[in-house]
């Protein structure tokens, strides 16, 4: 995906409620996939998505156009997403995952769920830290340099971190593959 | 150290890379929780005390550490880098000697404290509580009248931004005393922890040169910090 129109985030950085809404549409499905896949629950996503959004629109005016708007962005998603971890930690927790897309005029494809399901519950059991470092990676597409803003972590230990993610889903994940 | 994507890595990320649906109003609730955040005004809770970090110490941490990376062999030779028990005593008992001189020499600082009641407090003063105000819980939450100053003398506006309004630059601009160059506000703060910043000509990012400082966790930059309330 590309990035966002730097020209949308000064308007909103100067108030305009039209380019903060159209700010939110270009990153909400991102953010919300990101948050997703750290909570493995989509109400907690949700909120901890919508509870981004508006601390982003208190903080625009501190935003610093020198750093790059996305990093900012999930740096303070990271945040809400560890919160909320620290919240569920202290609850009992179920693991729900739910509107992740599929064609709903056509069968359901059995193997595929079963697929998706096997990696949502390796990325799951994966040590948060590393589940953050692998999506900021793999599925964001972020530089180490970036990522290494976002989380307060220094890049060597990001790589070791998205190494050992590899691992262990190439670990838990190969056999169900070849099946 | 080399990239560890390869096939089965592709095939997984390809899988997370679907993108969720998004609910048809979820831009219209952000949008009618800012306005709601707006009305609401100052707001009473700290933003920042309910981050959670991964903890330092980590897996990848211990694999880098000397303690855990085997030394390098000398030919014939097979060596071991070994701590005795005395040895990890006698440096913990070292550092905590330390750790008390440093504190020692360290200047004692106190936090920030408002007095609870009608009386309009200076943030940054050091003022103790009231003695039988523990006994009133009303009084306890009541909001505190403090008093925000910033010497500025050059500044054409100053203004004061923080949790308590939701860091919003235009709701509480700072009043210029002509005659000292100062510039103040009186704002009702609710009790807790509080972190604040001035934004002077608009633009400029200033800390209380009178209050303790702390990092937001959030965005990276530092604040002004208030505790309001009892000690």
């Amino acid at each position: 995906m590309s990035a966002i129109d730097m020209s949308i985030v000064q308007r909103a950085k100067r108030g305009d409620r039209a380019a903060f809404a159209a700010l939110v549409d270009f990153y909400y499905a991102r953010c919300l996939r990101f948050a997703v896949h750290m909570l493995g629950n989509s109400q907690d996503a949700e909120e901890s998505v919508q509870d981004t959004f508006v601390r982003v629109h208190g903080a625009l005016h501190r935003y610093d156009e020198f750093d790059r708007f996305e990093s900012w962005l999930f740096r303070i998603l990271a945040n809400r997403c560890r919160t909320t971890m620290g919240r569920e930690a202290r609850r009992s927790r179920v693991l729900v995952y739910g509107d992740l897309p599929h064609d709903r005029g056509t069968p359901p494809d059995v193997d595929a769920i079963v697929w998706r399901e096997e990696i949502q519950t390796a990325l799951a059991a994966l040590p948060a830290a590393q589940r953050e470092a692998f999506l900021l990676r793999h599925v964001e597409g972020l530089e180490y340099e970036e990522m290494g803003r976002i989380t307060g972590a220094g890049v060597s230990a990001l790589k070791m971190r998205v190494k050992r993610a590899c691992e262990f889903l190439r670990l838990r994940l190969a056999e169900v593959e070849r099946a | 150290m080399p990239e560890e994507r390869d096939e089965l890595i592709g095939h997984i990320v390809d899988e997370l890379k679907a993108l969720p649906v998004v609910p048809a109003d979820a831009t219209a609730r952000v949008l009618a929780r800012v306005d709601a955040a707006r009305r609401a005004g100052p707001s009473t809770r700290s933003d920042d005390d309910d981050v959670i970090f991964f903890p330092a110490a980590t897996d990848e941490m211990q694999a880098q550490s000397p303690l855990a990376r085997p030394m390098p062999a000398a030919a014939g030779t097979r060596r071991r880098f070994v701590i005795s028990v005395p040895a990890a005593i006698g440096y913990a008992l070292a550092a905590t000697l330390a750790g008390f001189l440093i504190r020692g020499a360290l200047p004692k600082q106190e936090a920030t404290v408002a007095l609870l009641g009608d009386s309009v407090v200076r943030a940054g003063a050091t003022v103790r509580p009231v003695a039988d105000a523990a006994a009133n819980r009303e009084a306890q939450e009541a909001p505190v009248a403090v008093q925000f100053v910033l010497d500025a003398a050059r500044a054409s506006s100053v203004a004061l931004v923080g949790d308590f309004n939701s860091w919003d630059g235009a709701a509480t601009p700072l009043a210029r005393d002509s005659a000292s160059g100062s510039w103040s506000a009186v704002v009702k703060v609710a009790p807790g922890r509080h972190v604040y910043a001035f934004l002077v000509d608009g633009k400029t990012w200033t800390l209380d040169p009178r209050a303790p400082k702390a990092k937001d966790s959030d965005y990276g930059t530092e604040q002004s910090v208030i505790i309001v309330g009892l000690k």
